[in-house]
This record gives C-alpha cells, sequence and structure tokens, in this order.
C-alpha cells in the first residue's frame, strides 16, 4: 500500500478516471501535507522510495524550484530557506523555509540526491506576496469562525493542532497517511473559509492545475512524477473528487491567471506594482522562523516536533514527556529556578494524565504545556514558564548552508576589525565601555553606532547595560556586553533579508516600527534609535512623524517622557549638535509647547503629576544647558507664572520654573510673593508654596530665598500669621540637609540687614526676631503645631 | 413536590445524588482505585454532558482544561491546591471534587489562624486520656487521618490562613503517605483513594505564605475569575436558581436584563473601563467577586420577598451594589460615584433605573 491520495492503488498512482483510453496515466501521483510536519515528511520518503520519481512537482513558487534543489546539498543543515528578494529593495520579501523533519526538505533532499528534476508549481513568489496583500486587504480581521477550529470541533477535539498530533503524529501509520490526509482536505475544504482566501485559493489551484499539465507536455512521465502540495490543495489537483469552493452569492467568478511568469496577477490598487524576484539561500534559526513564514503555522514547535519523530522512529513514544518536560525545567534552571527532578517526574506524570483522560496512551504538546505550567509556575499565568516552554518547543536550532556566510556576516567582520573590536566568534564574552566624548582620535561613537545597530536588529548577544545595573557614571559612558553566539549567523542571515548592508537592514527595521508605531512615546523611542545608529534620513522622517501628531492627546506624563527621551544628551553623537536647528532640537521646543500648554489644564497635580512636573522642570533645564533657547517657551513659562489664577500649585511650579530661566526679574518677584502670599485664601497660599518650593534644589542661586527672606522681613504681623502655616507646609516636606542649607542662606543675607528692627504684634509680642526671620522659621517648623 | 430541606447548607453528594448515581451506572472508564467514578466522569459531573440520555447540569461554569489539570492532579499522588480571588468557586469545585471522587464531602477541615496540629492530625479525648492512658478509643481523629484511613478525599479550606508551624503538619501526610501515632506506637498509612484538596485566597499569600517544601507537594490550579459578561451572567443565573429553595427566598430571581447589568457593573468596576473600552476610571480596592454578587442578589430577593412587591427592581440592589463596591471609604466612595455619574448616568434608556436608584443610594 503506498500512501498516495486517493485510492491509492499498490504502485503508488491514482486508478480510475485518471487514466487516458490508451492506459497512459493523466494525473501524476498526489501527496497532501502539512508544512513543517514529521509525519507528512515520513509518508513522502516512503512514497518517494516507492515511486522513485524522475519528478517531484513541489508547490513552491514557479520561478524559486531552480535554486530550491541547491539547497538540498551534502552539509546544509536545516533550518535553511530561500529568500525571495524584489527588485528594487523596498517591496515585501517572501521566504520559503526549510526545516528539520519537514516534507520539504525530504523532497529537496532526494531530488539533490538522485538527480530528479524539481519544479515548483505555484504562482511566481512576486504574484504569491501581490495575492497575499489582497487577500489581507479583503479579508475580516476578526473572522466569526476559525475554520480549523470548526473543524476540531466536528471532530470531538478541543484544537486542531491537538487533532493533528493525535491522528497524524502520534496515530497515522505512514501507510495509511494518504487515506487520513485526504479525509482532512475534504473536511477542511467544506469549513467557512473567507470568501477572499478561497478566491486565492482557485486562483492558485488553477495555477497549479496549468503547471502540472505544462511539465507533462513537455514529455515527463505522469507515471514517474510526484506532486507535493499542503493538504488543502491536493483535492484540486486531482479530477475525480470535488475540487472547487461553492462561492457565496454575489462573488466575482474568478478567472485562472494566464501563464507566463510574471504575468499571473495584474497589478491593482491593492497589489501595487509586480515585481520580479532574486532568490538567495538563506540561514535561519527555529525560534525565528514564524516571524518570517507565510507558511501559515504559527510559532511551529520545531524542537518538539523533532523530538517527537526521533521517538516514533525509535518506537518510544513515552520518551517525549520526560525528555521534554526536562528540556523545560533545564532552561528554567539555566535562568535560575530550581527545579528539581522530582517535580520533572510529577509533570510528567501529570502530563499522561491528562492524556489518559482523552483515552490517549502518548501525551501531546498541550498536556506537556499544561502540565509544566501547574507543575513549575504553582498554576499562575506565569511568563517565566511559559518563555522557557516556547523556548524548548522552538528550540535554538540555527542552519547552516555549505560554503556559505550571509552576506551580512562579511561585512560585520570587516567592520568590527576596522573599530578594533573583537570577532564575535562563539565563546566569545567581551565587556566594553565607550566614552562618547569627542576625544581627540577616539572612534567609540563609530563603534557605539555599529553595536547600537546590531541591537536594532536582535543580533544575540549584543547587550547595552542599563547605566543604573553597570555602574556607569555619565550619559557619555556605554557599556556594552558582547557575547559570540552560534546564532550569530542565522540573526544575520535573516537581517539580510531587510537589506543588502548593515544600515540599510537597520533602516529598514527602524522604517517598520516608524510606520506600525502610533504613540507619541513609541515614535520618540525610534527616534533615539535612528539618533543612536546615526540614521540622519530616518532621524527627519521620524521627527517629522512626531510632528505631526496630535500633542494635546497623549496624557501629560507621556509629553514628559516623549520629551526626556528626545532631549540631546550631549554633542557626543554626530548628530546631537545641541541645536534647534536639529530635527530633534525642533521637536524637543515643540514637545515642551504642548507640555506647559497643557499645565492649566491639569488638575492640581497629585504626587505622580507632581513628578511629572518636576520631571519637566528638570529636562528644561538640562535642555537649555546643553544649548537649547526654547525662546517661545520662556513666554509661555512667564505667562504661567503671573497668570494662572485658579492653579495656585502650578502657578508655583510655573514660578519656580521661570526662575531657574532666570525670566522674572527680582522685583517683579518681590511684588508677585507678596501678592500670593499676602492673599486671604490660606488653601491657596499652601498650594502655591507647594509648587514653588517642591524642589530645593532649585533654589540654588536663585533670588527666591533672598524675595522669601524680605518678605518675611517686611510683612506685618497678620500677612505673616496667615503665611506661617502654608510656610510651614511647604517646608516640611524638605528633608533635614536641604533646610539647612536654606537656613545657612538666609543667616547670610540677614547679616547683610542686622539693623533692621522687629515688629511686635498689638500685644507687643515679637513674632520674628530681627536676624534671618526666614531661618528662625525653618528651625521652629518641627516645633509648630498649626 | 418534594418538602424543603430542615438544613441551611446540604452537601453536593446529597443534592446532586441522581447525577453521581448515572454517572456511575454509565461510566466505562477505568477508575482509580478508592475513586466512585473515572476521572472522565468526575470532569463530566463538574462540567456536565449528556450521559444515558440525561442531562448532567454543570456545577462548574468555567474554563474545561483547569478542571481537567485539578481532576488529573488527583489522580496522581500530588495534592491539590486551588487559589484564586475570593469568590471563585474554590470551596465548591472542591466539595464537588471530593463528593464525585469520595462520595463525601463532609471530611473537611476549616484552616483560619487559630487552627492547630490537632485538627490537622489527631487529637485526644482528655477524661478518656486521664482515666484511661493514651488508648485508641480516647483517639480523636482528624478528618485527614479519617480519609487517609477510609482512603477518600479530604478538604482543607483557607490552607494560607492557617500559620506555617501548623500548615507544617501536612508534610508527613502529603511525603509519606502516612501519620504517626508515637503515643500508640501506629504508624497509619493512606489507603489508595486519599488525597487533599486544599483551597486559598490568592490575598492571603503574604499573609501565611506556604513554605517552598509544602508547595513542592502541591500542584496549583489558579481559578480565575469569568471574563466574559455570558459566562457570569450564567454563573450567577444558575446560583441564584439553586440558593431559592434552601435560603427560602421570598422573590423569585431578578430579569436578567437587571442581572447581566449589575454583572456588567461589576465587571467594569474590577478592569477600571466600561467593556466597550470608550471610558477608563480608577477601579474600586474591592475584589467585586462573582460571590458578593450572588450574595447582593439574594439580598435583594429577601428584601423585595419581605418588603416590597415580591420582584427584585433596580432600587432593592442598589444599597447592597454600593456597600460592595465601598470597600474603603475613603477612595472607594469618590470612585463610586464617579463611575454613576460619569459612566451609567451616559448609557441612559434602559440603564435609567438603575442609574437612579444607585444615585440615590449614594
Amino acid at each position: 500500500m503506498t500512501p498516495v491520495a486517493p485510492p491509492p492503488d499498490p504502485a503508488g498512482r491514482r486508478a480510475g478516471p485518471s487514466d487516458s483510453p490508451h492506459g497512459r496515466l493523466l494525473v501524476p501521483a498526489t501527496l497532501g501535507i502539512r508544512h513543517f510536519s514529521p509525519a507528512s515528511a515520513r509518508a513522502l520518503s516512503l512514497l518517494l522510495e516507492a515511486l522513485q520519481p524522475d519528478c517531484i512537482l513541489l508547490e513552491a513558487p514557479v520561478d524559486a524550484a531552480g535554486r530550491l534543489r541547491d539547497l538540498g546539498a551534502t552539509g546544509t543543515r536545516p533550518p535553511v530557506g530561500l529568500v525571495g528578494v524584489p527588485s528594487p529593495l523596498d517591496g515585501d520579501r517572501f521566504l520559503y523555509p526549510l526545516a528539520p523533519e519537514s516534507p520539504e526538505w525530504v523532497a529537496v533532499r532526494w531530488a539533490h540526491e538522485r538527480g530528479c528534476l524539481l519544479e515548483g508549481i505555484d504562482l511566481p513568489g512576486a504574484a504569491l506576496l501581490a495575492l497575499e496583500r489582497t487577500t489581507a486587504s479583503q479579508s475580516p480581521h476578526d473572522a466569526p469562525v476559525d475554520p480549523y477550529a470548526a473543524f476540531a470541533a466536528a471532530a470531538g477535539a478541543e484544537d486542531f493542532d491537538g487533532w493533528w498530533e493525535r491522528r497524524f503524529e502520534q496515530g497515522s501509520h505512514p501507510e495509511t497517511y494518504a487515506e487520513a490526509i485526504w479525509a482532512l482536505a475534504l473536511g477542511l475544504r467544506e469549513q467557512p473559509w473567507p470568501e477572499a482566501l478561497k478566491r486565492e485559493w482557485l486562483m492558485r489551484e488553477t495555477f497549479m492545475r496549468r503547471r502540472i499539465r505544462e511539465v507533462l507536455d513537455r514529455g515527463v512521465s505522469a507515471e514517474r512524477c510526484l506532486v507535493v502540495c499542503g493538504a488543502i490543495h491536493a483535492p484540486a489537483l486531482t479530477h475525480d473528487r470535488p475540487t472547487s469552493f461553492p462561492l457565496e452569492s454575489g462573488s466575482a467568478p474568478v478567472a485562472g491567471p494566464p501563464s507566463g511568469a510574471a504575468q499571473h496577477l495584474p497589478p491593482t490598487a491593492a497589489t501595487g506594482p509586480m515585481a520580479q524576484l532574486t532568490w538567495f539561500p538563506t540561514i535561519l534559526s527555529t525560534g525565528r522562523m514564524h516571524s518570517a513564514s507565510r507558511m501559515g503555522v504559527v510559532r511551529p514547535p520545531f524542537a518538539y516536533l523533532q523530538l517527537l519523530a526521533e521517538a516514533q522512529r525509535e518506537g518510544r513514544p513515552a520518551a517525549v514527556a520526560p525528555a521534554f518536560l526536562s528540556r523545560v525545567a533545564g532552561v528554567l534552571r539555566a535562568s535560575g529556578a530550581s527545579i528539581s527532578p522530582a517535580e520533572v517526574i510529577d509533570a510528567v506524570r501529570l502530563a499522561e494524565q491528562l492524556a489518559s483522560m482523552e483515552g490517549a496512551h502518548v501525551v501531546t504538546i498541550r498536556d506537556l504545556r499544561d502540565a509544566a505550567m501547574t507543575r513549575f509556575g504553582a498554576g499562575a499565568a506565569s511568563s517565566e514558564v511559559a518563555a522557557a516552554i516556547d523556548l524548548a518547543a522552538e528550540g535554538v536550532g540555527v542552519g547552516h548552508l555549505e560554503g556559505s556566510r550571509p552576506l551580512l556576516a562579511h561585512e560585520l567582520e570587516r567592520r568590527l576589525e576596522a573599530l578594533k573590536l573583537p570577532r564575535l566568534r562563539p565563546g566569545l564574552h567581551h565587556t566594553l565601555e565607550l566614552d562618547l566624548r569627542p576625544l581627540p582620535g577616539s572612534i567609540a561613537v563609530e563603534r557605539s553606532t555599529l553595536l547600537h545597530r546590531l541591537r536594532a536588529l536582535s543580533v544575540p548577544g549584543i547587550v547595552l547595560r542599563d547605566p543604573s545595573d553597570s555602574g556607569a557614571r555619565s550619559a557619555w559612558l556605554e557599556r556594552w556586553e558582547l557575547r559570540g553566539l552560534p546564532s550569530l549567523d542565522a540573526a544575520l542571515s535573516e537581517a539580510g533579508l531587510l537589506g543588502d548592508s548593515i544600515a540599510a537592514a537597520v533602516e529598514a527595521r527602524l522604517s517598520v516600527r516608524l510606520e506600525q508605531t502610533p504613540t507619541l512615546t513609541g515614535l520618540a523611542r525610534v527616534l533615539v534609535d535612528a539618533r543612536a545608529c546615526a540614521l540622519p534620513q530616518l532621524l527627519d522622517r521620524t521627527a517629522e512623524r512626531l510632528g505631526q501628531l496630535d500633542l494635546e492627546s497623549p496624557p501629560f506624563a507621556e509629553l514628559v517622557e516623549a520629551a526626556r527621551m528626545v532631549r540631546l544628551d550631549g554633542s557626543w553623537r554626530a548628530s546631537a549638535t545641541a541645536a534647534n536647528a536639529s530635527p530633534e532640537g525642533a521637536l524637543l521646543d515643540v514637545l515642551f509647547a504642548a507640555a506647559i500648554r497643557r499645565l492649566p489644564l491639569l488638575p492640581e497635580p497629585d504626587h505622580t503629576e507632581a513628578r511629572d512636573v518636576m520631571a519637566l522642570r528638570t529636562l528644561l533645564g538640562e535642555s537649555i544647558a546643553t544649548g537649547l533657547r526654547l525662546e517661545d517657551l520662556r513666554v509661555q513659562l512667564k505667562g504661567l507664572a503671573t497668570g494662572l489664577r485658579d492653579r495656585p500649585r502650578l502657578r508655583g511650579a510655573a514660578l519656580a520654573l521661570s526662575l531657574e530661566q532666570a525670566l522674572i526679574p527680582l522685583p517683579e518677584l518681590s511684588t508677585l510673593l507678596s501678592t500670593r502670599l499676602g492673599g486671604v485664601r490660606i488653601r491657596e497660599t499652601a498650594a502655591f508654596l507647594e509648587g514653588l518650593l517642591a524642589d530645593p534644589r532649585a533654589l540654588h542661586g536663585s533670588p527666591l530665598p533672598g524675595a522669601l527672606d524680605a518678605w518675611v522681613r517686611s510683612a506685618d504681623s497678620v500677612a505673616f500669621s496667615r503665611a506661617l502655616v502654608p510656610l510651614r507646609r511647604a517646608f516640611a516636606r524638605w528633608d533635614e540637609e536641604a533646610r539647612a542649607t536654606l537656613r545657612a542662606a538666609t543667616e547670610t543675607l540677614a547679616s547683610g540687614s542686622a539693623s533692621t528692627k522687629p515688629e511686635a504684634d498689638a500685644s507687643g509680642a515679637q513674632l520674628h526676631p530681627p536676624d534671618g526671620p526666614l531661618a528662625r522659621a525653618l528651625e521652629r517648623l518641627d516645633d509648630l503645631e498649626l | 413536590m418534594t418538602s424543603p430541606s430542615p438544613h441551611l447548607h446540604r452537601a453536593p453528594e446529597e443534592v446532586d445524588a441522581d447525577d453521581l448515581a448515572l454517572l456511575a451506572r454509565e461510566d466505562h472508564w477505568p477508575r482509580p482505585t478508592g475513586w466512585r467514578l473515572s476521572p472522565r466522569a468526575v470532569v463530566t459531573y463538574l462540567l456536565g454532558g449528556e450521559v444515558g440520555g440525561r442531562t448532567i447540569h454543570p456545577k462548574y461554569l468555567g474554563a474545561r482544561r483547569r478542571v481537567e489539570l485539578a481532576v488529573a492532579t488527583l489522580a496522581t499522588d500530588r495534592a491539590l491546591l486551588l487559589t484564586g480571588a475570593p469568590g471563585t468557586a474554590k470551596s465548591r469545585l472542591s466539595a464537588h471534587l471530593a463528593a464525585a471522587i469520595s462520595g463525601t464531602s463532609r471530611e473537611v477541615v476549616q484552616g483560619s489562624a487559630a487552627t492547630t496540629e490537632e485538627q490537622l492530625r489527631y487529637g485526644w479525648n482528655y477524661a478518656q486520656l486521664l482515666a484511661q492512658g493514651p488508648r485508641l478509643e480516647a483517639l480523636v481523629k482528624s478528618p485527614i487521618l479519617r480519609a487517609m484511613e477510609a482512603g477518600t478525599q479530604v478538604r482543607l479550606e483557607e490552607l494560607t490562613r492557617c500559620p506555617v508551624e501548623v500548615q507544617d503538619a501536612l508534610l508527613p501526610v502529603l511525603s509519606e503517605k502516612a501519620l504517626s501515632i508515637p503515643e500508640l506506637a501506629l504508624h497509619i498509612p493512606a489507603a489508595r483513594g486519599f488525597n487533599l484538596i486544599a483551597t486559598a485566597n490568592a490575598h492571603d499569600r503574604g499573609v501565611h505564605a506556604l513554605s517552598s517544601a509544602l508547595r513542592r507537594r502541591f500542584n496549583v490550579v489558579e481559578l480565575p475569575l469569568p471574563d466574559s459578561l455570558e459566562l457570569e451572567v450564567a454563573i450567577v443565573s444558575q446560583r441564584l436558581r439553586e440558593l431559592a429553595d434552601p435560603l427560602e427566598l421570598p422573590a423569585p430571581p431578578p430579569a436578567e436584563s437587571l442581572v447581566k447589568q449589575v454583572v456588567q457593573v461589576f465587571q467594569e468596576l474590577r478592569r477600571g473601563r466600561s467593556l466597550d473600552g470608550s471610558r477608563s476610571f480608577g477601579p474600586p480596592s474591592a475584589t467585586l467577586s462573582t460571590a458578593e454578587l450572588i450574595a447582593l442578589f439574594t439580598d435583594a430577593m429577601a428584601l423585595a420577598g419581605h418588603f416590597g412587591a415580591r420582584k427584585v427592581e433596580a432600587e432593592h440592589l442598589a444599597g447592597a451594589l454600593r456597600s460592595a463596591v465601598v470597600g474603603d471609604a475613603s477612595r472607594d466612595a469618590e470612585a463610586w460615584e464617579a463611575y454613576v455619574e460619569n459612566v451609567l448616568a451616559q448609557r441612559g434608556g434602559e440603564w435609567a433605573a438603575l442609574h437612579d436608584a444607585c444615585r440615590a443610594a449614594s
């Protein structure tokens, strides 16, 4: 019995209507597969050995097949793939991945080893990409029914993947595979797929049938030919079973595409202009294939599938649970968790018990996941345990291409050498401190730029230590940790899908982030990365996007956070010229203006908002210190300090900011203080003082202590009594050191005016002493019970 | 019509005796030694289903997988710890698990700060002890010891409210599956079928955290608050139907539309935003569990039945609703009033009655 679809005859070819009256087979044997499935791979291996075909027709882009067969060379180790790069380079790229234990890999390897013809039968890569875009644009984002889930429910299963694993990966014998996959394909085709997807499939299947005919017309015998395609397409490539989807009434009938490489799908508004793809081999890593694959499988658990395949081959299916859960425990132990062997045994028993409750003898990955979460994660939704399970399931396998290294790996080596940085060989562990100040002959900024670019490309082993972790002393100091990891080439290979150079790949990746990030802080992060990666064009584009945002909507705290991120951090970066002329400078001006505009609209700040106001104040000070002029803001600030009748706390904060920027001359300050402190509303006075005196540091070099001292000195006893409570409240928030500093400052002031006579109230009691009244008031703060 | 039970609370094995008998009759899956039902049948008992042409009504409405994990755990030799916020049906699930597996849910220790080691292991009848010395007749067995001898499930409620040194008395029971009584030179091994189902309030973790040694002996299954409006409405409606008889509630459960509104209020306040995502607000400090919802409705049914027109209206619910939400008066009162004015008031239409009642109650 040979597993071909359906029903197979002993020779592995279909009988019946496909035979011509002369006995010649018109349609080749067809095997439906699931992408990345070891069960499909096993069935295909057996069928290839039985059929010994001269030609394999694979569901792969027709223009990729020539390069695809080369991937089967001895020495190549999956995961690897072919990447189709458009010309020009700004379009989507197409990835055709080959995983270990996958049917596609079996087909490619077999074709290479046996010198067999390998043809792609699907639309060209560019057409597939365009078609996929069209489908995505026409499909509802939230389909009411998941067709796979509907199929699983009809089969009495909780989920499709679990059903597949039990039915095929564990339960299917290669010899019964063909019947089972045929039944699955028919069942799946009856599910409620989105109309746009059905139209896409119809178009592709029409093309596939035409391609099969073209190959046969070239003289290849159907008997010596094997079609390998996704299971759901298999019924459409034969003639004796229902092959078409019932489209909903009103749907436009779809004509088959014309033959010819780039003409299969005419350009439309949705698809854009068609571009030819150029195909390159690429190394992949298992943990990252999900991000690039278009094969419809989300995060395939490659390492788990490999484990499963090995256990099936060795006839030891029960070995999967202990092996997998030990791996999970190993990952957790490596991150510092204490997982005992007894707990692994408990988890295995729990997983087996879960399987037995479904009447099964072998666990599925769902049982293993749940057992691990329950046993190792104490039942809670532990992200650490979930991440460990994902890592153990996906694995860290890195492919290898015989005699080939990624283009970006060569560039990286050259750059590392030029910048006198160590080569990232496996086993390297190197820490590096970079002083970014413009010192003569320093190449620190260039080194930093390269490392930031590698970091932006998620190259493994490149870690920028948080200054607070590393004890870095200043913003101009960066501390990096470099590790050489085996997955470096895979990461660079994948980065190569984005661009032909490191800079181009980084720009492409950050551009995607720029397009996809709607939030103010998200864009600010892109800007920070663009600056660190020295990408001036992207910097301009990001600043432009940020400038176009509606800055009246984000919360005040987000404005301040964005300003913090955008703030120029010195002149040690080439782009950070600390001037309003730079895109960051102009943007910062806009952000500060928006934040200050928002101040009057804020409710009286609670502790959190007060912290944000304080952060804004610090940022303004630092920004001006590094050369930002902020002329417009100064006018705004002064307006706030002298206005804001119903926001006394903010009015105080704005006055403090204005004093820091020397916007208020002393006579004006004295008048302001006299008005504010002499008011009859004590609550307002208190709030004003709290805003004004929130940060003791702000008083260094400020005329405020002197002005306060003068006011206390000149105030009559009634005004002083009224202000004493608010003063006490405001100063009570300071620590003792800050109070002592102010005392010292006001005593110095007082020594210059010792001749001033003390005032007395109506009873003759002396309310404040002649020397340093503010200082004495401060001393008495803790004794006052008001 | 059967006469109402004279007792306020009936054990699940009494209330659902028919379901248990039917399942035992129709259950052809292998049963672990000491179990009255197979694990599959236990899951069906808890989650409901069709058996022998009859409908088994669900006792727990929630994620199937969590129930499967709980049952699977009890079929191994790990003990089960059900955790979750107050009012997530931990005790209910624990009682039904014990009833289905062992036919009794009455072997139970109620944990508290006053729980002693004797309540977990064994004590003495001191009159007999003094009169006759240590003899088997003078021994007062704990529910755990009785369950070990009988090979049944035993329940331990509020485990983390017990002092740590008392919790540690469980270690030999869960490790060795045996209990020594040195005074009588006895070593009592647990019969097959014995296991322990503990519950712990997730909020009590910091009060008496489990030692890692004890935690390792439990599989922990966390029961979440219901995540969908429909599920929580179904839970509340089912419980109100079940409670009407034992509590002799004089009014029928409120209309489903009113139940739905109040459940929505709870869910929105828990999340700190309206279900349609259009409004955000500070959530109050109260847990706002499903159990509190049910209590709120039973209070309203009593109020409407005894002092109203035997029909639960918004006015019967509003006062209790406010009391449930305002746990910490200093901050929750403001949050509640803001919710009433900014969210409920905007809805108008069929929400007007609830809004007016809540406003009046505030």
